[in-house]
């Protein structure tokens, strides 16, 4: 990477916040967005198990 | 790495962020996920019952590839599992990639898995300047920096001490979501300078490559997240070198790193666009042992951290090294 060493403490400014969809994506492969677009947030039923959990003392 | 990857069902698999292919021990491909074909372009049908190491990737017939794998795969090697890196040649260039073996209890195959490596030289830098005449800390663009030191996380962690463990979760999380979410700010910046993307327009794995590496230039250690958990609504992340155990750790209850599980919640946060929860599930103490924490929406981590006995949730909790409630703590 060429130029001077950016801080973390040099931020926040001009930064672009919007996911644009349309905007082509550059790798082919799985991108932040598209993989938490389908994210089953509340999860499955949560089923028995199907083995008893360690006995309670 | 963990054998639990060979339990996944085919919607799981396809919806790893990393390539993932399962082998018989003779090299024939009986899985093979959607990453893997996007990067080697290849269609999954096609693979499919095919030799690995003879008829779609020619150029793993080495003695570093297929020689460890047969090692592994014919129980010659010792351990269940191994991890190392690699170059693979594909017809439309090369990818450095970090592959995981791993021999599965499961119909005696063995589990490949593909990390793509990056070199993503973020222009992070520690570096400040002292003005000793106004006592002010400068960074390279000349803005004012305050650094604090351990003292400062062992004095904040004074305000909660004595207090009840749900009211110092509660508080360290708030404190540490609000701090992830504008660390993440601050990377998404130089990300997007960088490299012209944001992070949510990022692969996944190079997203949260930048964010673990940003937490080394403040000394935090560094973390990878753990897909497996997916279907469950859940996200697991395992913390390295936490600094908070050997600062605070005095074997509470409830474990040490929550301002840290507040951070992770922040960092994925601002990666899915939605407020989360993390909690933090066991505490690394041992050198080399993980800090682990769970990663979810608040209503599914409740559910999860609280589980009926014997469910589904209530196992994969104490499979992840997590504190399973008393019979009094869970709801009726």
């Amino acid at each position: 990477m060429n130029g001077p060493p950016v801080t973390l403490a040099d931020a926040l400014y001009e930064v672009r916040w919007d996911f644009d969809p349309a905007r082509p994506i550059l790798s082919p492969l799985v991108s932040t967005a598209r993989w938490f677009e389908d994210f089953p947030w509340d999860g499955d039923e949560d089923e028995a198990a199907p083995r008893p959990l360690r006995p309670r003392p | 790495m963990r054998d639990d990857l060979s339990a996944l069902t085919a919607a799981d698999i396809d919806s790893l962020p990393f390539g993932y292919i399962a082998l018989a021990p003779d090299g024939t491909i009986r899985k093979y996920n959607r990453f893997e074909a996007d990067l080697a372009r290849k269609d999954p049908q096609e693979v499919l019952g095919r030799n690995f190491f003879r008829e779609v990737a020619p150029c793993t017939q080495v003695q570093e590839f297929e020689g460890r794998f047969r090692e592994l795969a014919g129980g010659t090697g010792g351990e269940p599992s191994l991890t190392f890196d690699f170059e693979f040649r594909f017809r439309h260039g090369t990818q450095a990639v970090r592959i995981g073996l791993v021999r599965s209890p499961l119909a005696q195959e063995v589990i490949v898995t593909v990390n793509r490596l990056r070199r993503l030289e973020l222009p992070l830098a520690a570096g400040v300047t002292a003005n000793p005449a106004t006592g002010r800390l400068e960074d390279t663009a000349g803005l004012p920096v305050t650094l604090a030191t351990e003292d400062f996380w062992c004095a904040l962690d004074t305000l909660w001490r004595h207090a009840p463990e749900a009211q110092r979760t509660e508080a360290l999380h708030r404190v540490g979501r609000d701090w992830g979410l504008r660390h993440a700010q601050r990377v998404e910046r130089l990300v997007q300078r960088s490299h012209g993307v944001t992070l949510r327009e990022a692969e996944l794995q190079i997203a949260l490559e930048c964010l673990s590496g940003s937490l080394g230039v403040l000394g935090l250690g560094r973390f990878d997240v753990l897909f497996e958990h997916r279907r469950r609504g859940l996200l697991v992340i395992d913390h390295q070198d936490s600094p908070f155990p050997r600062l605070l750790g005095d074997g509470r209850e409830g474990g040490c790193c929550g301002v840290l599980a507040g951070l992770h919640a922040g960092f994925l946060s601002h990666l899915s666009g939605r407020l989360l929860s993390a909690a933090e599930l066991s505490c690394g103490h041992a050198a080399g042992t993980p800090c682990r924490f769970a990663a979810g929406t608040e209503a599914r981590l409740q559910r999860f951290l609280r589980p009926a006995e014997a469910s589904a949730d209530a196992v994969l909790l104490a499979a992840l090294g997590g504190r399973l409630p008393e019979p009094a703590e869970v709801p009726a």
